[in-house]
């Protein structure tokens, strides 16, 4: 148990460091950041939404390694009650009540993430069910049309998102640029990549993840808008589908849905000069890979840092 | 519509299903639907029975007796339905948005003025006219 409450204070530890880090990365290296085409900045900031949690979980599990045996155990040369002793074969003194109220409190969080996302879930269902009863299938445009005059598209869903139109939208010129939107946003998996990475957010400072959070699904956007454009072969077009859509707003609508900002989207589309798509989906997975292998070279020592930085916490 | 606020029902797939064939032949009573839907389901009369009771309860049916039996139509057309439907989707929309369940091509929420979208429109006008001048 003490145990257990060691690592999940050190976790919390870890992945708020991570957080602040990551913000201020994020923040010096800005003008850099917007000047990537979207979909590299969809990458990267999905990326720093789960990093802390998977640093921290990196870090931990090499910490723990002596207890599975994996590098030598240094219990007999140090006094258990010296400082915090992260070991499976000893039960360490209690941590302090710092150290107590953080793992209570990244628990709690995480909790209360994890309720609300899979709450999502199940409404998410119930929701798509009212829809389908709703709506008529469409076989030529691989979408649900939905009895309203208004138009407006959009994708709910998970793991394969469905895709919904008004019956305004099936009826106007602009059906097109915005399926290809639509569509992008279903090829590349956006929902997924909101939703692990909204779970990552639990992780993050509460500042940080707002604005990390906001900032992807902004630029998922844009990389839709990107995507589409590059299928339809035209920025214009999907430019003017959305400030179409956007006039068409009716007054208090029940249509209402968030998640885009039309202003900044027309701007981007507008500005057509050839942005970088790096860094790769590669490259990530070879940093990562990296940051494991470097972990596990290091366990021992990352477990005294553990030890040490929870020792600075008062334990 | 009219301006009522609260959320629809919940309805089961059954009640669900038998709305549906309200809709279809406007006016029937349990046996009539029970012959509909009731033998492909492998469901007895009484089982559609109460789905109606139930959609009654609920306000979504309404009855009148004719000589001994009850016949129901449907309270809300098919469309305000699915219309409120809508709205109480509208209502998880935030909360399904911040989960990244839903995402809507233009975000309805935030406000984009006239004045604004005339600028936007300019802009994509002079970039169509420099893109067919090339």
């Amino acid at each position: 148990m003490t145990l257990l409450v060691l690592c999940v204070a050190a976790l919390a530890l870890i992945s708020s460091g991570v957080s602040a880090a990551l913000a201020a990365a994020l923040a010096a290296f800005r003008a850099r950041i917007d000047a990537l085409a979207p979909s590299a900045q969809a990458r990267l900031l999905f990326a720093a939404s789960v990093a802390p949690l998977a640093i921290a979980i990196l870090i931990l599990t090499a910490a723990l390694a002596p207890s599975f045996g994996w590098i030598s155990d240094h219990c007999y040369g140090s006094d258990p009650h010296a400082h915090a002793h992260i070991c499976g074969h000893h039960v360490a003194a209690w941590p302090s009540l710092f150290l107590i109220g953080i793992a209570s409190l990244v628990t709690a969080r995480a909790a209360w993430f994890v309720a609300s996302h899979v709450y999502a879930l199940v409404r998410a269902a119930f929701v798509r069910r009212a829809l389908d009863a709703a709506s008529r299938e469409a076989p030529e445009t691989g979408a649900r049309v939905l009895p309203f005059a208004e138009p407006q598209a959009f994708v709910l869903g998970l793991f394969r998102p469905r895709l919904y139109v008004t019956e305004g939208l099936a009826r106007s010129e602009h059906l097109g640029a915005v399926l290809a939107h639509e569509r992008a946003h279903v090829a590349r998996h956006d929902p997924l990549r909101r939703f692990v990475a909204g779970l990552g957010l639990a992780f993050h400072l509460p500042g940080v993840a707002r604005t990390l959070g906001a900032a992807l699904a902004r630029t998922q956007e844009m990389a839709a808008d990107d995507h589409a454009a590059r299928s339809l072969a035209s920025r214009v077009r999907v430019a003017r589908a959305l400030v179409a859509l956007a006039r068409a707003r009716a007054p208090a609508t029940a249509l209402a849905f968030s998640g885009s900002d039309v202003p900044t989207r027309v701007a981007a589309l507008m500005d057509d000069r050839p942005r970088s798509d790096r860094p790769t989906p590669v490259a990530f997975a070879v940093v990562a890979l990296a940051a494991i292998v470097g972990a596990a070279s290091s366990a021992e020592l990352i477990h005294h840092g553990v030890e040490m930085l929870l020792g600075v916490f008062g334990s | 519509m009219s301006g009522s606020k609260s959320r629809l029902p919940r309805l089961g797939d059954l009640e669900l299903a038998v709305l549906e064939h309200l809709w279809r032949v406007e006016e029937a009573d349990v046996q009539e639907t029970h012959r509909a839907l009731g033998r492909r389901r492998g469901i007895t009369a009484n089982t559609i029975g109460s789905a109606l009771e139930r959609l009654n309860k609920k306000g979504l049916v309404r009855r009148e007796k004719v000589s001994h039996a009850y016949r129901y139509r449907a309270a809300l057309t098919k469309e305000a339905f699915a219309a409120r439907r809508m709205i109480d989707a509208a209502g998880d929309a935030k909360m399904l948005g911040e989960a990244g369940l839903l995402s809507a091509f233009v975000d309805l929420v935030a406000d984009v003025d006239a004045a604004s979208l005339d600028r936007l429109e300019a802009l994509i006008e002079k970039k169509r006219r420099e893109q067919e001048g090339e």
